[in-house]
């Protein structure tokens, strides 16, 4: 199995490389960006069509942070809105044949470094910097080794479980298409005709039933696990 | 270099530069395409449909005023027409009273006036009666006598027979 690929550099600080990881990024942010303006084009006091799932989308991430951090943290509902969208679109976007942004270990762990800095700021901002390293000595300072491990930890699970739902997906599809299409030639390889012969035609269809779990069921899955985990370990650390 | 692929789990600095990049653009798309609108439309759903149900209030509450109000003039209404149609009553009480009392004196009057003509016909009845009954009564006696009397006598006479009439 291979990672991302190079697309091109950019021939500052000696090159840098720009991944197929994040040109996808781009193509779903200018997806994002469109999809944002057209639902909430001509937005009227009587919702009707498109602006309905608009106020739908935004309605519900509005209630998730409200029930999940508190009414006193809505500021993050946008953020929270973004990396949920940002997520699920990349993850979906494995559905037109891009490579999933999600499936390079990169992004989520970038997402993930976001996640633990508004963390440890927000613990700092409320706590105060001696209420914040005194959190590490609770209950008892013999547990500072665990605390520091525990909170280091957080991005890493987060950016691999993240990652590694994703790029398996991708693996086991791909998996299966190299099944079936040796399947496919042992069942037509008796026909001469070497055009005809090598049809994956057992990649038709199948691949499909795998891929409502892997692509669909578990992109909206993950997004929703990453928010709720950002959601929680903030909202924690405020509090 | 272009077309080599990255480790399919590895760790670039620069990756995770340009998602972080990635990351805040979107943060900002969605915030201001998708959030800000969104939120203000909801906002201003809210205000109107708040509005209105304060207005409906008020205007619920007005009305009740106005309705209480008016029940308030209509009882002064009935109130006064009832003390209107008593003081006509009064007033035409008084005034037919006053009518037959007019009446009544007027009438009292006629009968004494006529009463009076009555008295004074019934009088000047009696005095003719008395001059021909003394006239009468002096041929009589001049028949039964068949002599003068004295004029003393005559009138003497003539008294006696009135005051005898009289009673």
């Amino acid at each position: 199995m291979e990672g991302p690929k190079i697309i091109f550099e950019i021939p500052i600080f000696g090159g840098i490389p720009v991944t197929e990881t994040i040109v996808n990024s781009w193509i779903v942010i200018v997806f994002i960006a469109f999809l944002c303006k057209f639902l909430t084009w001509k937005m009227q006091k009587v919702p009707k069509g498109k602006q309905v799932l608009a106020e739908k989308l935004v309605l519900m991430i509005n209630g998730l942070v409200e029930q999940t951090m508190g009414k006193d943290k809505m500021r993050f509902a946008p953020y929270i809105g973004a990396l949920f969208v940002y997520s699920a679109t990349c993850s979906l976007s494995s559905l037109v044949g891009l490579r999933p942004p999600t499936a390079d270990l990169n992004t989520t762990l970038g997402w993930a470094l976001v996640t633990f800095a508004m963390v440890q700021y927000n613990s700092i901002r409320s706590h105060g910097i001696l209420g914040y390293l005194k959190g590490f000595l609770s209950p008892t300072p013999v547990m500072l080794p665990m605390n520091i491990v525990s909170e280091a930890v957080n991005p890493i699970s987060m950016s691999f479980r993240h990652f590694g739902n994703i790029a398996a997906g991708t693996v086991i599809t791909s998996l299966l298409y190299g099944a079936l299409a040796a399947a496919s030639t042992v069942i037509l390889g008796w026909i001469p005709n070497t055009f005809i012969s090598t049809i994956p035609i057992l990649q038709l269809g199948l691949p499909a039933l795998l891929s409502i779990y892997f692509d669909l069921f578990s992109s909206c899955l993950q997004a929703f696990i990453f928010c709720m985990l950002t959601m929680v370990f903030v909202a924690n650390a405020i509090d | 270099m272009p077309g080599e692929t990255m480790p399919f789990v590895s760790v670039d600095v620069w990756s995770l530069i340009m998602t972080w990049g990635n990351l805040i653009i979107l943060y900002f798309i969605v915030k201001k395409l998708l959030f800000k609108p969104v939120n203000k439309m909801l906002q201003d759903r809210e205000n109107e449909i708040q509005k209105t149900i304060d207005d409906a209030n008020t205007s619920r509450d007005e009305a009740h005023k106005l309705e209480e109000e008016y029940k308030k003039h209509l009882e002064n209404a009935k109130e006064e027409a009832g003390e209107i149609v008593k003081t006509a009553q009064q007033k035409a009480q008084v005034r037919s009273e006053e009518i037959i009392r007019n009446a009544q004196q007027q009438a009292s009057m006629i009968m004494k006036k006529a009463d009076e003509q009555i008295e004074k016909e019934r009088i000047s009845a009696l005095e003719q009666t008395k001059g021909e009954i003394s006239e009468i009564a002096v041929m009589i006696a001049e028949k039964v006598v068949k002599k003068d009397l004295t004029n003393d006598d005559h009138e003497r006479m003539i008294e006696e027979i009135i005051d005898n009439l009289d009673k």
